[in-house]
């Protein structure tokens, strides 16, 4: 059979525009039904409080539902690398976490690579913050380096998790700062607050929502953003001080690989949308994030920034050569 | 179950095995070699992340050989009070229930379901089928699966397999 | 009575519906293994958004309350918890259904879990910022002794050989470490499986251990699951009301230490009832009968798991730290809601905090009437429901309940698996309840473990670190009050000369 090479062209183009109409078509009815939203974590932590918020808008925005479900285990690790297992309709969305879907896949093999979660959206981050109690005799950031200088890896941190924000946080203020310190790894945010309540650790790598959260009994001496946080005009930033330290847990959303990019385009139109909402900003800013705006198109800049970052943290932390 | 032998106790200086007296010792081996293993494998792990797993492995090992010790300085003796019952039913279970969890993800929930029901029942049935049985118990079976969907899928949305197959 | 006021203002017949409808869609979701209270919960958030705020907090309190509740119609009549925390329910509860008094076990536990769960509520609304105090003096040491203590139970809890049940316990324990380590960060016995990086989950391995088994032998003969007598005996409520008389001090015992070790927030809830149950054996004149069908251990157990709902409240509410997963979610929901947690509780939020305590009140009374009811009607149909029939039914329970967990078909495979292993382990004597008991408290036990070295080893005083609080002492004096005791015990007993009614050999009382 001999089939004209224009035929072919012609058909080809025809059968991209024709594809290209559906799934504009496809894009402009998106979600035609409930959208399911995957939490890697379990409930009552910051993805879930903020998932949260988020489902009351995305079903003004839309008219259908953001189902929230938990899928905890392995820091996230079995969450992500079911993503790719979803259907990739725009209808099943994933909590992304930063630093965590970096520096999860890069010393071993966590059943997924940071390439293969297809970010859409990265709407607030929670900027890394160091924390004591209120009748703590640490006043400001040189109190406690002070005493760090004095006897060496005495001064004890609380924090969520190893090779976690918090971690990395802690390992970069150490040679930032030049001091050793002892930093402790709790299961959790939830329980690395309990033992800095309790007295247990002097102070704790935490972030600017565990203050806000916790605001009658726990004040923090440095925050590592680039401005201080609205919430907290007295409280210094690392920059500030002399650290070059700007960071935190940065959470956005994600779709498995081979998503259309229309659909991914209008995914990352909601949730600006439902960042742009005033109330929602009141609400997030009340519980200590900050709120960014990275939509679809910015993503590839971002994650690169990003990547440069942590690699270089992690080489320090000795993750990789 | 034989009633000759009266149901005594073991006396003292026995140790009556739950079993037969030869898995009475093969189980302490058995932990012995899981306990080594751990403990080899933790070689390999940080001080911090070893250091549990191998007191764990430690302590195992130790129980069973004070285990092993304690049956060498008694006498074991069958437990012939145990049921023979059907263990070709009970093996066909674990292999139906087995095959259905890993054709879900492919066939997809509603179809492996039903399927597996019906396996399910024909194993746990020992009297003889009529069918008038059969058919209301089909359709007993076929409205529990279709209830178990209505509830899962519908009602707390699970996202339940569909099926790799049909997925296209 | 400022809460009186909040309690007539929720009492709205709408209100009183909702509690009605959360109450009993609570109990039969926490009646399927797998479905747990985290679930039901998280799913009625978001209906919640559209509601009246006091409207929302009684329906997911009344929900929460239903669930725990129900768990225990799994543990009794399948022999299968469907959470940690109803894992001692299983002890008495389902050798009482065997036997065929599993319509006398429901209305026993729908008795105890009122008591406890109004003493629970009790506590919440008078004690809650002193408890939370004493949580916050929990440290990662205390944890570790606390987790210690819980595995001691070992001794009191095996039947037959303690060094099996030891055996038993180090396997879960090891089964614990699979994954990635919280601490330390290491990948752990996964053979380089990507299935295990996550973790054995600890529900899903509740239902293999403890439910698989059931399956395995109901299919080998053809017998009846339960026994059945001819006569029909009704919910048995007043042979229940004697009986729960007679047990007084065991309920407000049980209750109380429920109330106490849940305000732990993580380890609290899964031991409260183990303790208890413990207790009540200890307390009791006929230890021996327990774990054969001792109505008193059914109350304890039950009594102390219902009080974990309002005990678990404290450090959610007043710290924002919550205690449990369904916890979390309640204070997510809340949180949303534009509630704040800490000092205000009792001040500015306490129309919010004293309807949604109301609002569990209501929800445990509502227990008595509906818990007797479907438990009858869940009773009825475990018994009546033909083996062909319930044989499928409870494995589809078993396989979807797993996979809805975190929807995951490895995790279903995993439980399969370690069903069949326990199966096998308990037919060679190694009872699946210690090897329950090391896979709940290994994390607890490493944590506190590593961390409190860590402390230790910046402090530069070791010894007095794991050994130096008031707190860590008690917990080991009570350790080793608990593995001796019942070897004293049994001394004791010998030298009286009554060697017969205990047994010459442990093992011979199997």
């Amino acid at each position: 059979m001999r089939i004209s090479r224009s035929t072919v062209f012609a058909t080809a183009l025809g059968m991209a525009v024709a594809a290209g109409f559906m799934t504009q078509a496809v894009a402009d009815e998106f979600p035609s039904k409930d959208v399911q939203y995957v939490i890697p974590f379990g409930p009552g932590g910051e993805s879930d409080i903020s998932a949260r918020l988020q489902q009351k808008y995305f079903e003004e925005i839309t008219g259908e539902q953001l189902v929230i479900q938990y899928m905890p285990g392995g820091g996230g690790a079995v969450a992500w690398s079911q993503l790719s297992d979803m259907p990739a309709d725009g209808h099943a969305i994933m909590g992304s976490n930063m630093p965590h879907i970096i520096l999860k896949p890069m010393d071993k093999d966590v059943g997924f690579a940071t390439e293969g979660i297809k970010n859409f959206y990265y709407f607030h981050y929670s900027p890394d913050a160091i924390i004591v109690r209120n009748d703590s005799p640490f006043e400001t950031l040189d109190d406690l380096i002070q005493a760090a200088d004095d006897a060496p890896g005495t001064v004890t941190f609380s924090g969520s998790g190893t090779y976690s924000a918090n971690d990395v946080a802690h390992t970069r203020f150490q040679q930032l700062a030049d001091v050793t310190t002892t930093y402790i790894p709790f299961k959790g945010t939830g329980a690395a607050v309990t033992a800095l309540l309790g007295g247990q650790v002097q102070a704790e790598w935490g972030y600017t929502t565990v203050a806000a959260n916790h605001q009658d009994k726990l004040r923090m001496l440095a925050v590592a953003a680039e401005e201080r946080h609205p919430m907290f005009p007295d409280v210094p930033t690392f920059k500030e001080l002399g650290y070059d330290m700007v960071g935190g847990a940065y959470r956005g959303m994600a779709v498995p690989e081979g998503t259309p990019v229309e659909i991914q385009q209008r995914l990352s139109d909601i949730f600006q949308q439902i960042n742009q909402n005033p109330a929602f900003q009141q609400k997030m800013q009340d519980l200590g994030f900050v709120l960014i705006d990275v939509p679809l198109e910015e993503m590839p800049e971002f994650m690169a920034e990003q990547r440069r970052v942590y690699e270089e943290t992690a080489r320090e932390l000795g993750l990789i050569d | 179950m034989s009633d000759a032998m009266p149901k005594a106790r073991a006396s003292r200086g026995e140790i009556r095995a739950a079993c037969s007296a030869r898995a009475e010792y093969l189980l302490p081996l058995l932990f012995i070699a899981l306990g080594s293993l751990c403990f080899w494998q933790a070689r390999d792990m940080s001080q911090l992340g070893a250091v549990f797993p191998m007191t764990i492995a430690a302590v195992m090992i130790l129980a069973s050989v004070l285990r092993l010790l304690q049956l060498t300085l008694h006498r074991v003796i069958d437990n012939i009070e145990r049921h023979q019952d059907s263990t070709p039913r009970r093996v066909l279970l674990v292999v139906a229930m087995a095959v259905w969890a890993l054709l879900m993800p492919w066939a997809g929930f509603l179809l492996t379901g039903l399927a597996s029901f019906v396996t399910l029942m024909l194993i746990a049935q020992h009297d003889a089928w009529t069918s008038k049985r059969l058919v209301s118990y089909l359709i007993a079976g076929a409205v529990l699966v279709a209830c178990f969907y209505g509830l899962f899928a519908l009602l707390l949305n699970v996202p339940l397999p569909v099926g790799r197959w049909f997925m296209g | 009575m400022e809460i009186l006021t909040y309690a007539l203002g929720a009492l709205s017949p709408v209100n009183l519906g909702l509690a009605v409808i959360g109450v009993a869609s609570g109990i039969i979701i926490g009646a399927l293994p797998g479905l747990s209270a985290t679930m039901a919960v998280a799913v009625l958030v978001p209906v919640t958004f559209g509601m009246a705020p006091e409207s929302a907090l009684i329906m997911l309190g009344a929900i929460y309350t239903g669930a725990i509740y129900g768990g225990s119609y799994s543990a009794i009549l399948v022999n299968t918890p469907g959470t940690p925390s109803a894992i001692a329910t299983t002890f008495d509860g389902f050798p009482m259904a065997k036997r065929g008094d599993g319509d006398l076990a429901v209305t026993l536990s729908t008795l105890a879990s009122v008591a406890g769960g109004l003493i629970g509520v009790l506590a919440l609304l008078t004690l809650a910022p002193l408890l939370a105090q004493v949580a916050l003096s929990f440290g990662p040491v205390e944890y570790f002794w606390l987790a210690i203590f819980g595995l001691t139970l070992i001794s009191a809890l095996s039947e037959g050989s303690t060094l099996k049940g030891f055996i038993g316990a180090g396997f879960g324990l090891l089964l614990s470490t699979i994954g990635v380590a919280v601490v330390g960060g290491d990948t752990r016995y996964t053979f380089g499986s990507q299935v295990l990086l996550g973790g054995i989950e600890t529900v899903s391995a509740l239902i293999g251990l403890y439910c698989i088994p059931v399956l395995i032998d109901l299919v080998a003969t053809p017998e009846a699951h339960l026994k059945v007598d001819a006569e029909q005996r009704g919910i048995r409520l007043r042979e229940g009301l004697g009986l729960a008389w007679l047990g007084k001090f065991n309920l407000f015992r049980s209750a109380s230490i429920g109330t106490l070790v849940a305000i732990l927030p993580g380890a609290g809830g899964s031991i409260a009832s183990l303790v208890s149950y413990s207790e009540a054996r200890r307390a009791s004149r006929q230890p021996q009968t327990f774990g054969k069908g001792n109505p008193q251990g059914v109350l304890a157990t039950e009594a102390a798991n219902n009080a974990t709902v309002g005990g678990g409240f404290i450090p959610t509410l007043v710290l924002g730290i919550p205690g449990t997963p369904p916890d979390a979610v309640i204070l997510g929901a809340l949180l949303v809601q534009g509630f704040r947690t800490g000092p205000e509780l009792f001040t500015t939020n306490a129309s919010i905090t004293y309807t949604f305590i109301a609002g569990l009140f209501l929800a445990t009374c509502l227990l008595l009437p509906l818990g007797l009811f479907i438990g009858r009607y869940a009773f009825k149909s475990i018994i009546t429901i033909p083996k062909a029939l319930l044989v499928p039914t409870i494995a589809f329970m078993t396989v979807i309940g797993t996979y809805a967990i975190r929807n995951s078909i490895s995790d279903v495979v995993i439980m399969l698996t370690l069903g069949v292993a326990g199966w096998l382990l308990n037919r060679y004597g190694f009872r699946p309840s210690p090897i329950v008991l090391g896979l709940i408290l290994g994390p607890i036990a490493e944590q506190g473990f590593v961390q409190g070295f860590l402390m230790g080893r910046a402090s530069g005083a070791m010894f007095t670190t794991f050994f130096g609080g008031p707190i860590s002492l008690t917990i080991i004096a009570l350790s080793v009050v608990s593995v001796f005791y019942p070897i004293v015990k049994e001394r004791l007993a010998r030298r009286r000369g009554d060697p017969g009614s205990l047994g010459s050999h442990k093992e011979a009382s199997s």
